[in-house]
C-alpha cells in the first residue's frame, strides 16, 4: 500500500464514527498530514457552543484543533495558515487550542494570530 | 411424554424448513438489534430471510418494505423525539376553535373569503398558526433532520464527527430509505426505478455495515488499523 492509498483508507475509516475520528487526530503528530487533510476539507469548521436541554451548554472538543496545537512547533507556517482560514467559533476549547499552538510559534508568527 | 421428535434448533417460524444459518456479521447485527428493540430485530430478520429466499415471489419488494420499516422504526427505538401527536392535535383544535370564532365574529369574514384590515379575531388565528409552526420545528423534526439526529444518536462515543461527515452519512441514509420505499412500492416493476438485485443487496449491505459499525463498534481493531495506516502514510511522506 502506498501513502495515497493509506491516506484514502484513513479518511474512510475516520468518517464512520466519532471515536475513530477522535483517535486519529489525537495520534496525529506528523506535519506531513496537514496539507492532504486540509485538501480533504479538515481544519475548517470548528464546532460552536452546543445548547443542551435544561439551559445547559457544552464546549465540544475539536480533535482537529488539538492536532494543530500538537504539530505547531514543527510546521508553524502551515498551522498558522490553517488557523487563519478557519471559520470563526465561539467555542473556548478551540480558542485554547489555538493559543497553545501560538505558544509554540515564534513571536512574530504568534502575533499574526492576535 | 410425547414420542414426537423435538423441532430442530433453528426451525423456521412455521415449524417447517429449518432456518438457514446467518453469516456471522448478520448474526452480530441481529443480536445488536435484539438488544435495542425486538421489533427492529424482527424487521431485520424478515428482510434478510426474504431477500435470501429464491422461491419467494416479489422477494425484493417485500424485503425492501421490511428494510424501510426498520429504518423508520430505529429513531423511535433510540428514543428520538418523533413528534408528540397529542400536542399536535391539541394545537390543531385550538387553531380550529379560533378560526371558527373568526368566521363568526371578525369583520373581515365575508362568506367564504376574507377582506379588510386584520382585527382581533383574525389576529388570534394568525398567532395560533405561528405557535403551530414554531412547535413544529421543536416537536416534529423534519424528514431531513431526523436522519442527522439518528446518526448523532447512534454515535457510540461522545466525540461527534465534523458536520460535513455527519451530513454525508445522513444523506446516504435518506437515499437508501427512498430507494427501499420505491422498491417496496414496486417502482422497479413499473419502470419508474431502474435497479437490480445486486444494487438492492449492496444497499442492504451499506445499511448493515453502517449500523453494525455504530451498534457494535470494532474499536480496538479500528484503532490498530488506523495506527498501521498512519505509519504507512508517514513512512511514504518522510522518505
Amino acid at each position: 500500500m502506498d501513502k495515497n492509498e493509506a491516506l484514502a483508507a484513513v479518511l474512510e475509516k475516520i468518517s464512520t464514527r466519532g471515536d475513530t475520528y477522535a483517535y486519529f487526530f489525537d495520534r496525529l503528530d506528523d506535519p506531513a498530514w496537514l496539507v492532504p487533510l486540509a485538501e480533504a476539507g479538515f481544519f475548517k469548521n470548528p464546532p460552536g457552543i452546543e445548547e443542551l436541554e435544561n439551559d445547559y451548554i457544552r464546549f465540544p472538543i475539536w480533535p482537529e484543533s488539538r492536532a494543530l496545537a500538537r504539530v505547531a512547533e514543527g510546521a508553524q507556517e502551515d498551522v498558522l495558515n490553517l488557523i487563519l482560514k478557519c471559520s470563526e467559533t465561539d467555542n473556548p476549547r478551540v480558542h485554547d487550542d489555538f493559543v497553545d499552538a501560538a505558544n509554540k510559534m515564534s513571536a512574530s508568527n504568534a502575533a499574526r494570530l492576535v | 411424554m410425547s414420542n414426537e421428535p423435538e423441532p430442530a434448533s433453528g426451525a423456521g417460524p412455521t415449524g417447517g424448513e429449518p432456518k438457514q444459518e446467518l453469516p456471522p456479521q448478520r448474526t452480530k447485527l441481529l443480536d445488536a438489534f435484539r438488544d435495542l428493540d425486538s421489533r427492529v430485530a424482527s424487521m431485520y430478520e424478515a428482510a434478510i430471510r426474504m431477500m435470501d429466499n429464491p422461491e419467494l415471489e416479489d422477494a425484493m419488494s417485500l424485503a425492501g418494505h421490511a428494510m424501510r420499516e426498520l429504518m423508520d422504526r430505529l429513531p423511535q427505538a433510540l428514543d428520538l423525539p418523533l413528534g408528540q401527536k397529542s400536542r399536535l392535535f391539541a394545537r390543531l383544535d385550538q387553531l380550529q376553535e379560533r378560526l371558527d370564532q373568526a368566521h363568526a365574529t371578525s369583520s373581515c369574514a365575508i362568506e367564504d373569503s376574507w377582506s379588510g384590515s386584520i382585527d382581533a379575531p383574525l389576529l388570534a388565528v394568525i398567532e395560533a398558526v405561528e405557535v403551530l409552526i414554531e412547535e413544529r420545528k421543536e416537536f416534529w423534526p423534519s424528514r431531513t433532520k431526523t436522519p442527522a439526529e439518528l446518526m448523532k444518536r447512534l454515535e457510540p462515543g461522545f466525540v461527534q464527527r465534523t458536520e460535513p461527515m455527519a451530513k454525508r452519512e445522513a444523506k446516504s441514509w435518506s437515499e437508501s430509505h427512498r430507494y427501499f420505499e420505491q422498491v417496496s412500492h414496486h417502482h422497479n416493476l413499473y419502470g419508474e426505478l431502474e435497479t437490480t438485485s445486486d444494487e438492492f443487496e449492496s444497499r442492504v449491505r451499506g445499511i448493515e455495515v453502517l449500523l453494525l459499525n455504530k451498534l457494535r463498534p470494532p474499536t480496538a481493531a479500528d484503532f490498530a488499523e488506523i495506527d498501521e495506516l498512519m505509519a504507512t502514510f508517514e513512512a511514504g511522506s518522510n522518505g
